[in-house]
């Protein structure tokens, strides 16, 4: 009986399998440019640089003719065994969106040396992986004298994920940006001690648009799309969107975005491994490579107007020529002089 | 009996792996007849009766019934959290709509109780009654059903001897409003007081069919063995010292609790505990097994006294039913020096154990290492009885240690507590079954709500005062 | 016969998996023979996919050995998940800070893992113990706060100055464990759970505590009468079976991921009930059958990414023949102890 039945199910399970045999093949062709990437916890969907390291896939895919893969991260305890799936199919490149993965991946690139890895905003020291990083300071200095152009209370804010290096690049020259407008500016500086808490995102900008300030440069992930939520009811306050072109999000409110093209990034290093020359070591994009900077402005220009879109130019022109530093870190920060213009 | 039959066996053979169950048996059973089935554990009476119900195909031959064929189970098949009524009812309840008509339920069950004299509460929890009540309930989900046919497997093992003839006076009932009847039983007494046929079994094959009326228990009996029976050992003369001593026993609740109960058994003696089911037995013999809290003392000759337990329910209490012999001879054992050697347990000790087991109390089996949920009821309790005396307790408390076994192994069983007593063991003997208890008993103390309310020599002992204390007659 | 009988469970159990998989691709729209293909290719087909396979194989072995250990003794202990955390817990939050020699300090962190997961299962034995407590629903309840407490140690003094996640810092290097297979993340983990297979068995077969775990977990009214005390076994071998559990955790923490995150087990705790099931409780089996799920997960992961067949679909699959596999051995114990 038991036997019979297991014959007709195995009798079954094999016609399936014949009946199914025709679907048709989704692996990569041969001697195809095969780029895998890996989502940090963000994941896609995040509207900010998960997104945007997704759009550098797709234009990969367009222009380079590549085939490409995302394995999304749930947790952080899923970039070890997305990293090394991607790298067991011996994809060309490898991506790991975002710092949170470093140390797994420096963990990954040492037990496959001859895998080419490539790892967006950290630095890890190891032969087979480029490291891309962005001088965010570039363009948080424009977001700076942007919003100390436009502030009509003369006090502005930031938002922070977590009080780390990284966005410490956005403070510092989000602050310095402010002080070459206007020295006595008054700049609040909150961190919602995450990446992904929307609602904090949203409690903390309605906190701090109650204490004053007209104008929150985000550089939170999600937490910033709390902010920009929060915003919607602010007639006369701004939000400076992150990563992504977030204007879109709340037209009018959001003043323009410091878009930290991490596309460019990943389809450059694609584009270097098609051409024979892959990128190698520490890479950094700034704003003379196009890979960082502010939107066009298109919902707020009436607001802005015509004499501070010029300033702003001007300024632009002097961090791209190297008359004007932007601070990276609050120390540099410190010994920071408004440079005349 | 001219009579066509309302059941007809032709040819039936069932063979398990290794053992031919049933060769070749014919057998009718015809409308008003009770028709007893007897043979030692293992003739195959089991696997006749459940193909003669249906519950199991046979290998070869025909069945072929005028009716529907009831079975009653030795061991009950009742679900324990339903009352009686849902019980006898079950599947097929009376119903209003798609609600059970509980009215109509009730006064079903009552009638069909009534009509064959078993008193019975429908509204008692299952799992509460009395092991013989508990039968009567079984008897009724069948009687529900007006088989032609009604198969009885050892109905009468758990009732007292009152319940027993009550019991015989509904089936008799039963056989003259034309049901035929057939008992599966090892108890030939009654199969000489009520039954009209009689058919043996021996090694799955039918060896003798007899006429009650002119037969008798010893020719029964021979044909089941194929011989002589087995005797039980001598009584040799012993001089007893305390050796257990019981007083002011106050333990349980409810019906089966023990009020101020003194007993002193003492080594070298059997002490019989006469009483019908329900009356703190049970009670009794967990609180000397040191299974439940009491009040009162009860006290061994001295500290290091060991007990040797047969419990009274042998597939529950005693044996682990998918283990092995050789596993099953270690439980209760488990820490004692010889068996447990550090932290594991010695196997070439634990099957030497076996080994002796199963030569003395001639266990059959192809092997020690078979589940003993195979082996036949006799074969289990021969297991349990081997494993309580093996160490040579200082006292044995052995509940019901025959029930349910046939007449060899059942000898062996009480040529055994003999044995144990001659070599001086204290032997607390509860049983149902007042024939084996004026049978090895050296003292008979009745027992009859909690109480001790009888105790007789074996030299002056009175079979008519023991029954009128059993049924609580005191002016004895 | 016998062989039959033990192999038509687990057997019947991969084909419906099979079967129930290629219905998964098809709607995935890949041909099952590519699907499989990927698995396969993903699970075996190299030196860093074996690694990977293996990996997956010790996270749920240990969960799986703990489950058969209670499961033995008559305990649907569905707690693994939360043991495991809590074992990784321990060793995660104390690894982020010991100042100890490489090698103690591997020693002490599998100790602690032991721990954690013990004091989690015998949290439950007692409730049962002394309770009476239905231990499935108490083990169950005890994984959420396995779950919400260590998502609050870790958000709070626990997380590590730079996690960005439910994370606590990361071990010195030091005290990860050695790689086992080089070009791989296999750790030394696995033996670990090997020896632990190895000992149970023994445990099982030999030990007088195995064998008295094993008469309450068959026949508890028998076994009382035969002067076992079942409130301590209960409480023992649930505690045991966390402590196992809880190891696995701290391998996974000290081998693999080398800080604790609140996500780190994809559900290990609730498929290894069905590999100690698959497994028949015995442990060699269950080595066996962890390698086979072990497989599944590894090779589903690579069949997402080549095949684009969700990884999910194989955890739905898996749930069903936990599901499947679960109920029948607890509907037979049931009805094997309401037919007194």
């Amino acid at each position: 009986m038991k036997v019979k039945s297991l014959a007709a199910l195995l009798a079954a399970a094999t016609s399936v399998l014949s009946l199914a045999a025709c679907g048709h093949h989704r692996g990569p062709a041969p001697g195809q440019l095969t780029l895998g990437m890996v989502t940090d916890v963000g994941g896609l969907g995040d509207r900010s640089f998960n997104d945007s390291a997704y759009r550098g896939l797709l234009m990969s895919k367009a222009r380079l003719g590549a085939y490409i893969q995302v394995l999304q991260s749930r947790s952080a305890a899923d970039y070890q065994p997305n990293l090394t799936a991607l790298t067991n199919l011996h994809f060309g490149m490898v991506y790991a969106i975002g710092f949170l993965m470093g140390l797994d991946l420096d963990q990954v690139a040492k037990q496959h040396p001859q895998q080419r890895y490539a790892i967006v905003d950290a630095v890890i020291d190891d032969p087979n992986v480029v490291s891309i990083t962005f001088r965010e300071q570039d363009g948080s200095f424009l977001a700076g004298a942007l919003a100390a152009m436009v502030s009509k209370t003369h006090h502005i804010a930031f938002l922070g994920g977590q009080d780390i290096p990284l966005i410490e690049k956005f403070q510092a020259g989000y602050i310095a940006g402010a002080r070459e407008i206007d020295p006595t500016i008054k700049v609040d500086v909150k961190y919602a001690g995450s990446f992904d808490d929307v609602a904090a995102g949203k409690e903390i900008a309605n906190l701090l648009f109650g204490d004053g300030a007209d104008i929150i440069y985000t550089a939170a992930g999600k937490v910033g799309l709390g902010a920009i939520d929060a915003v919607k009811s602010h007639d006369h306050d701004y939000i400076i969107g992150v990563d992504s072109d977030q204007d879109a999000l709340a037209p009018g409110r959001v003043l323009t975005s410091m878009v930290k093209k991490v596309d460019v990034a990943v389809f450059d290093v694609a584009k270097s491994l098609r051409d024979g020359k892959p990128m190698h070591g520490h890479v950094v994009f700034g704003l003379k490579d196009g890979a960082i900077g502010l939107t066009d402005f298109k919902y707020t220009k009436q607001d802005i107007g015509a004499a501070n879109l010029a300033r702003l130019h001007a300024i632009q022109a002097a961090i791209v020529s190297g008359k004007i530093v932007p601070p990276s870190t609050l120390k540099a920060l410190a010994a920071f002089r408004p440079v005349p213009l | 009996m001219i009579a066509r039959p309302a059941l007809t066996l032709r040819g039936i053979r069932k063979s398990y792996p290794g053992v031919v169950a049933v060769d070749d048996v014919d057998l009718d059973l015809y409308p008003g007849e009770i028709h007893a089935l007897v043979g030692e554990n293992g003739a195959g009476k089991s696997t006749l009766s459940a193909i003669a119900f249906g519950e199991t195909r046979a290998d070869a031959g025909s069945v072929e019934a005028s009716g529907t064929v009831g079975l009653v189970h030795q061991h009950f098949e009742l679900v324990g959290r339903l009352r009686v009524w849902e019980n006898v009812l079950l599947g097929r309840e009376p119903r209003r709509g798609w609600r059970i008509d509980e009215t109509a339920a009730h006064e079903r069950v009552r009638a069909v109780a009534e009509r064959n004299g078993l008193a019975i509460d429908p509204d008692a929890l299952v799992e509460g009654l009395p092991i013989g009540v508990q039968q009567r309930v079984e008897l009724l989900r069948e009687l529900d059903r007006e088989p032609s046919v009604l198969l009885l497997d050892e109905p009468t093992a758990a009732l007292a001897p009152a319940e027993i003839a009550a019991f015989f006076a509904t089936v008799q009932r039963l056989a003259q409003r034309g049901t035929a009847v057939m008992i599966v039983t090892h108890k030939l007494q009654e199969v000489i007081a009520y039954a009209t046929r009689v058919s043996v079994m021996r090694h799955g094959t039918i060896v003798a069919r007899m006429e009650t009326a002119t037969t008798s228990v010893d020719a029964i009996a021979r044909a089941m063995v194929g011989g002589d029976l087995p005797g039980v050992a001598a009584r040799e003369a012993t001089q007893p010292t305390p050796c257990l001593t019981i007083e002011a026993l106050c333990a349980g609740a409810g019906e089966t609790r023990i009020e101020g109960l003194h007993l002193e058994v003492r080594a070298g003696e059997i002490v019989g505990i006469a009483g019908v089911e329900g009356n703190g037995q049970s009670t009794l013999a967990d609180a000397v097994a040191g299974m439940i809290g009491y009040d009162g003392r009860i006290a061994f000759a001295h500290p290091r006294a060991t007990l040797g337990v047969i419990p009274q329910d042998r597939q529950r209490e005693a044996l682990v039913m998918p283990w092995s012999i050789v596993e099953n001879v270690v439980l209760g054992r488990q820490d004692r020096p010889g068996i447990r050697r550090g932290v594991v347990i010695d196997r070439a000790h634990a099957l030497a154990d076996a080994q002796r087991i199963k030569e003395r109390f001639d266990v059959r089996t192809p092997s020690l290492d078979v589940p003993v949920r195979t082996l036949s009821g006799g074969n289990q309790q021969k297991v349990v009885v081997g494993r309580a005396l093996i160490d040579s307790p200082d006292v044995v408390l052995a509940y019901n240690p025959t029930r349910g076994i046939d007449v060899g192994a059942a000898a062996l069983v009480q040529s055994r507590l003999m044995e144990a007593r001659n070599r001086g063991a204290a032997v607390l003997l509860i049983s149902f079954e007042l024939d084996e208890i004026l049978a090895l008993a050296d003292r008979i103390a009745v027992m009859y709500r909690g109480a001790i309310v009888g105790d007789f020599e074996r030299s002056n002992v009175d079979r008519a005062a023991i029954g009128r204390l059993m049924a609580g007659l005191s002016n004895a | 016969m016998k062989l039959r009988r033990t192999l038509a469970g687990p057997l019947g159990a991969i084909i419906l998996l099979v079967v129930l998989m290629s219905l998964a691709m098809i709607v995935a729209g890949t041909s099952p023979l590519d699907g499989f293909a990927a698995l396969f290719q993903g699970a075996l087909g190299g030196t860093s996919q074996i690694g990977e396979t293996l990996v997956a194989t010790s996270a749920l072995l240990f969960p799986a050995l703990g489950i058969a250990l209670a499961f033995r003794g008559g305990l649907f202990n569905i707690g693994a998940e939360g043991q495991l955390l809590i074992g990784a817990l321990f060793a995660g939050a104390v690894g982020a800070q010991l100042h100890l020699p490489g090698w103690l300090g591997m020693i002490v962190l599998l100790a602690l893992g032991a721990l954690g997961g013990g004091l989690w299962g015998a949290i439950a034995g007692w409730m049962k113990a002394r309770f009476n407590a239905n231990e499935i629903i108490a083990t169950l309840m005890l994984n959420f706060v396995a779950a919400y407490l260590s998502l609050a140690l870790v958000n709070g003094p626990l997380r590590g100055p730079l996690a960005t996640g439910a994370e606590t810092a990361w071990l010195d290097q030091r005290y990860w464990l050695p790689t086992l297979l080089p070009g791989s993340r296999l750790s030394i983990g696995i033996l670990v759970a090997l020896a632990f297979a190895l000992v149970l068995y023994w445990v099982f077969t030999r030990t007088v505590f195995g064998y008295k775990l094993r008469a309450a977990g068959d026949a508890p009214e028998a076994a009382r009468r035969a002067g076992i005390d079942i409130g301590r076994i209960t409480w023992i071998s649930l505690a045991l079976s966390g402590a196992i559990a809880g190891v696995g955790g701290a391998t996974i923490v000290t081998g693999e991921l080398h800080r604790f995150n609140t996500q780190l087990s994809p559900g290990y705790g609730f498929i290894g009930i069905a590999v100690a099931l698959v497994g028949d409780l015995q442990p060699l089996w269950i080595c066996l059958a962890a390698f086979g799920f072990g497989i599944l997960e590894a090779g589903g992961l690579a069949m997402q990414a080549s095949a684009q067949v969700p990884k999910d679909a194989i955890h739905v699959i898996e749930g069903l023949i936990i599901l499947v596999l679960a109920a029948r051995r607890y509907v037979a114990a049931r009805t094997e102890t309401a037919a007194v």
